[in-house]
């Protein structure tokens, strides 16, 4: 498969750089690719390359499907994270039938940088997942992860798999089941930023001394829109079971989604009409100056 | 982020992974994040009672519109900051106008203080406006006296007596009824006007009825074959925050347009039948 004959011209090497990466590899791969940035080393993977050290590759193609070079990589169509892809400068001449080609110890050791993988900027992967995950998607889609996400999270704790045939195949099954009804609910991201607003906020319910009142999930909706900014239909509201009726703290509890639920603590103090910083300000001049004069007189 | 930066703000609410739409998803939602909603006439106003029964605010307040304009003619020329009265249908208070009538002939003057003028007289009254002895809300002057007005210009400004504003005329009756009645608006700020229109304890249809009246009159001034003068249209009552409301069905424009489209359809289909005949013959 490694065409002998393309070595003259187009002789490339491909240096795998190791980062640690656990890429599900034949161990041979990773054996080699440890040794690092040693121009001398051969690449390893291919049975056929280990004798000799022409790889028969054409220049323009970096066919990743080659099974000699991505057998470790089985389905990812990235050609590796940190591959460094040089080329000869000088060609190296052809060799007779059978016999190495000799290198020059100086002309052909000059290479000329192709392709950096580190400077690429890093692409995601295809991954099907097995379980449900917030933030990603459902069980038996088939997602775009980053690389890092990926194989740090989801593979290792087996949230997901390889989109390969025969695993869709097992979640086509799935999928029809999840149309029909029998989804896990998830919370929508919108619905987690809710959440995590409510569990932060205090609500302050102002009601009038004229009137007398009760406090229903409508009122309090009400003031969750007016004072927080949050809308709450009354159908998501819970109430403490005794009526309120004077001013004190109590709490209240919002369910998002119908799925969770939180308790908001809740004020009910006196109604005053909004006041500007300016006149709390005055307010607070007027009452120290108050103090001093009583602790003048005293 | 891959995203670019000028998407973030393009979009009305911050990029994330599935962009927000303007309507919410969920049943709780935080509402900055998504697109002021704007809602029909007369769910509004049911809004704006039922936030009454809740706030335990009194129900007689009054209903306010904020009404955003858009100035704008065609080649850098605008709409100039106009002020005008119009009838409204129904009644919200009991306030009466002051009404000044300038009138020399002694009957005119008799009919006008039986039908309720406040002040009435003639020349020396003009002495006594211009030292701010006396001041009425609207001016009201038959023709025969206006060359005599004329120092009262400067001071009258926009109430002084003209027929475009119906406050000149021979019908004093007339007049002053409309003025005793009417209820002003200005714009302030060249974009804004804001007006009382209606009590909160009035049915909605009047209170619709009331909305409909104010913004036929301020889109007269405006040719309609511009983009209309109406852009925003906020109500509130006085206690309450203002509501967005949907403009479909209260300007005058559209229907006008559509009874043209009407007219021009019915037309041709009068003349279709008449053509067919003539070649049949």
């Amino acid at each position: 498969m490694l065409a002998p004959g393309a070595a003259g011209r187009a002789l490339r090497r491909v240096l795998g750089l190791s980062r640690g990466l656990l890429s599900p590899g034949a161990p041979g791969m990773a054996a080699g690719r440890a040794l690092g940035l040693s121009r001398g080393l051969l690449s390893p993977g291919a049975p056929g390359m280990a004798a000799g050290r022409a790889l028969g590759l054409s220049r323009g193609l970096l066919s990743p499907g080659a099974p000699g070079m991505a057998a470790g990589r089985a389905l990812s169509l990235s050609p590796g994270l940190g591959s460094v892809v040089v080329e000869r400068v000088w060609p190296v001449p052809l060799a007779r039938l059978g016999a190495a080609p000799r290198l020059h110890p100086r002309r052909h050791r000059v290479f000329r940088l192709l392709r950096d993988g580190k400077h690429l900027p890093r692409s995601r992967m295809e991954l099907l997942l097995t379980r449900s995950v917030q933030g990603v998607g459902r069980r038996g889609a088939v997602v775009s992860v980053g690389q890092r996400l990926g194989r740090n999270r989801l593979l290792p704790q087996g949230l997901a798999v390889y989109p390969t045939p025969e695993n869709l195949r097992i979640f086509q099954d799935q999928d029809k089941l999840a149309q029909e009804g029998k989804l896990e609910e998830l919370q929508t991201p919108s619905g987690q930023k809710t959440l995590e607003f409510l569990r932060r906020c205090r609500l302050q319910v102002g009601m009038k001394n004229n009137v007398s009142w009760e406090l229903s999930p409508d009122i309090v909706a009400r003031h969750f829109l007016k004072n927080l900014g949050v809308f709450v239909p009354p159908h998501a509201l819970r109430l403490p079971p005794e009526p309120i009726r004077r001013w004190g703290h109590f709490w209240c509890d919002v369910t998002v989604n119908g799925l969770d639920t939180v308790r908001v603590p809740m004020d009910v103090v006196q109604f005053l009409r909004p006041k500007t910083k300016r006149f709390w300000h005055w307010r607070e001049q007027q009452r120290q100056q108050l103090e001093r004069s009583r602790e003048q007189l005293l | 982020a891959k995203r670019p930066r000028q998407e973030k703000v393009k979009e009305k609410a911050p990029p994330r992974r599935r962009p927000l739409m303007a309507m919410p998803v969920d049943d709780v939602y935080l509402t900055w994040l998504y697109k002021r909603p704007s809602y029909e006439l007369e769910q509004a106003v049911g809004m704006l009672k039922r936030f009454q029964e809740l706030d335990f605010t009194h129900p007689k307040q009054f209903v306010y519109i904020n009404v955003f304009l858009d100035m704008a003619l065609q080649k850098k020329k605008k709409v100039d900051p106009f002020s005008s009265s119009v009838t409204l249908p129904h009644r919200f208070t009991d306030e009466v106008n002051k009404v000044l009538v300038f009138t020399e002939n002694q009957q005119e003057a008799e009919i006008a203080r039986e039908h309720g003028a406040a002040i009435v007289g003639g020349l020396e009254l003009i002495k006594w406006i211009l030292e701010d002895e006396i001041q009425a809300d609207f001016y009201v002057a038959v023709p025969a006296i206006i060359p005599k007005l004329i120092p009262l210009r400067n001071k009258l400004k926009r109430k002084y007596p003209s027929s475009r504003r119906n406050s000149l005329g021979s019908d004093i009756p007339k007049m002053l009824q409309f003025f005793r009645e009417c209820h002003e608006y200005t714009v302030e700020d060249e974009d804004i006007i804001k007006t009382r229109i209606a009590r909160l304890d009035m049915p909605a249809e009047h209170i619709i009825a009331n909305l409909k009246t104010v913004i036929h009159d301020i889109c007269t001034f405006k040719p309609s074959n511009f983009d209309p003068i109406v852009r925003r249209l906020v109500i509130r009552s006085s206690t309450s925050e203002g509501l967005l409301l949907n403009l479909d069905g209260i300007l005058p424009q559209v229907e006008t347009v559509e009874e043209k489209e009407e007219e021009n359809a019915v037309d041709e289909d009068e003349q279709k039948p008449a053509n067919q005949e003539s070649v049949s013959t």
